[in-house]
């Protein structure tokens, strides 16, 4: 369980947090170390494992947060919002480990950012209940400006006024991106919107449904 | 258990206190200072030549030296829980197998830990001020045995009162004064006025104090011991069956 902005005790080492916790759960001493070794590795802090979590970004401790959730190996890991206030790099190493577990784990993961819904094979939209359960189906739309020129293997689709949407799945974004910054200043990205098209349209479509038949605030 | 024992007294307990090097500077010098205070007092007032007390100074010194596991002891575990609350730890170290009695009673071991650094110091202190000796092994160890078995019955009082207020430690407030005043710590309890001896009489620190002073100072065994020894074993009992009553209701 990583539960949002839990502590972790800033003035002892990632490792000595790890072999703490991980004693907690019964593992013996050399197993918490060999474990944590192993876990801080694999989230990227291998170098940093015996300093201070006080000297850890707030990223770092992120990933350590996961790696505590992972010391006695559950079968179910419950993150809410595990990239929340942290840069793209380390977000970009959170989501990839977690994309590592897959098929290893069961992953209940709570967020409305839609980079890490993306990681999702099931998205159930809630508001006050469940409204919708769905396969994930992610799609990027990115509204742009300018002079579209050649987007190789992109369909730029002209909604007027020089503005054109790119429709592409999300497992494409960073390809477009780089296509597009490879134009030189031609091209400005006015809005990037991400939809897990199943899941989020259908809720919102009946939540309005909702709002109409039981008067909700 | 000696893996959690490790994780519990050197990693969270010894590692994260070692860290603040000030405040390990301010804890030491507040271990010793007391007994300096006292034993300058003492020689001011000329105690062992005109009063009951024959040597004040070693009066003094087992008082303080083993004052400080009722005080402090208390004030560890509800201190840690409320620290545990504050950064956000107490829910993981909850949602951990470890069952919550356990839980408590290895928060309980650092502040024993802890208090038993400052008894040593307190005590070789002592022996620097001309403090003699004569210890009674075997009845020094039961006192002491009865007297952390006490306290870990006050801590899980103090401890279960913590997750109930929240905030605040009224059971550390009261401990910590009521062993200075009514402990017999640094004055013998018999010149308390009677209403106030029998509150005195009430705390396991008064019995164990005086339990430690006759084994450590004067050589008694066991059977020249037992007139402090089965008030002290019963007040454990009440202390334990009181502080493992108030950790289950509140867990429940």
């Amino acid at each position: 369980m990583t539960p949002m902005d839990r502590g972790v005790y800033w003035r002892i080492s990632a490792v000595d947090n790890l072999v703490f916790f991980g004693a907690l759960y019964g593992l013996s001493l050399r197993e918490a170390r060999a474990r944590a070794i192993e876990l801080l590795r694999d989230l990227g802090l291998g170098e940093r494992a015996n300093d201070w979590v006080a000297t850890y970004s707030t990223g770092m401790m992120r990933r350590l947060e996961i790696a505590r959730a992972l010391m006695h190996d559950p079968d179910v890991l419950l993150l809410d919002e595990p990239t929340s206030g942290i840069d793209v790099d380390a977000k970009h190493d959170v989501l990839n480990f977690i994309r590592s577990l897959r098929g290893k784990k069961t992953i209940v993961l709570a967020s409305h950012d839609p980079q890490e819904i993306e990681l999702a094979d099931t998205v159930i939209y809630i508001n006050k209940r469940i409204l919708n359960e769905a396969p994930a189906l992610k799609i990027v739309k990115v509204l742009i400006r300018g002079d579209v020129g050649n987007l190789d293997g992109f369909n730029a689709e002209s909604i007027g006024q020089g503005e054109y949407v790119v429709v592409t799945s999300i497992d494409r974004f960073n390809e477009l991106i780089s296509r597009l910054a490879m134009l030189n200043g031609r091209v400005r990205v006015v809005d990037i919107d991400v939809e897990v098209a199943t899941a989020e349209g259908n809720a919102r479509r009946m939540e309005r449904v909702m709002r109409r038949r039981e008067g909700w605030a | 258990m000696l893996d959690r024992v490790y994780a519990f007294v050197v990693i969270r307990g010894w590692k994260i206190w070692i860290s603040y090097k000030t405040q390990v500077f301010l804890t030491a010098i507040n271990w010793v200072i007391p007994v300096f205070i006292y034993f300058f007092i003492g020689l001011t007032l000329g105690f062992g030549k005109f009063s009951l007390i024959r040597d004040y100074t070693a009066f003094m010194v087992i008082g303080t030296a083993f004052q400080g596991y009722f005080s402090a002891s208390v004030v560890t575990l509800a201190g840690r829980i409320r620290n545990e609350e504050l950064i956000g730890t107490l829910e993981y170290l909850m949602a951990s197998p470890l069952k919550p009695m356990a839980l408590m009673m290895y928060n309980t071991i650092w502040g024993l830990v802890i208090n038993s650094m400052s008894a040593i110091m307190v005590l070789a202190i002592g022996a620097g001020l001309g403090v003699q000796y004569h210890v009674n092994a075997a009845s020094t160890l039961l006192f002491l045995l009865l007297y952390l078995l006490s306290i870990i019955g006050l801590n899980l009082i103090a401890g279960a009162v913590v997750l109930i207020v929240k905030q605040g430690n009224p059971v550390a407030l009261f401990t910590s004064v009521a062993s200075n005043l009514l402990g017999g710590v640094v004055f013998p309890v018999s010149i308390l006025p009677t209403w106030l001896r029998y509150i005195s009489y009430s705390l396991s620190l008064t019995w164990a104090l005086s339990g430690l002073r006759a084994a450590m100072l004067n050589n008694y065994g066991t059977p020249q011991l037992l007139g402090y020894l089965w008030p002290l074993a019963v007040l454990t009992l009440a202390y334990l069956v009181i502080g493992i009553s108030s950790v289950e209701l509140r867990i429940q």
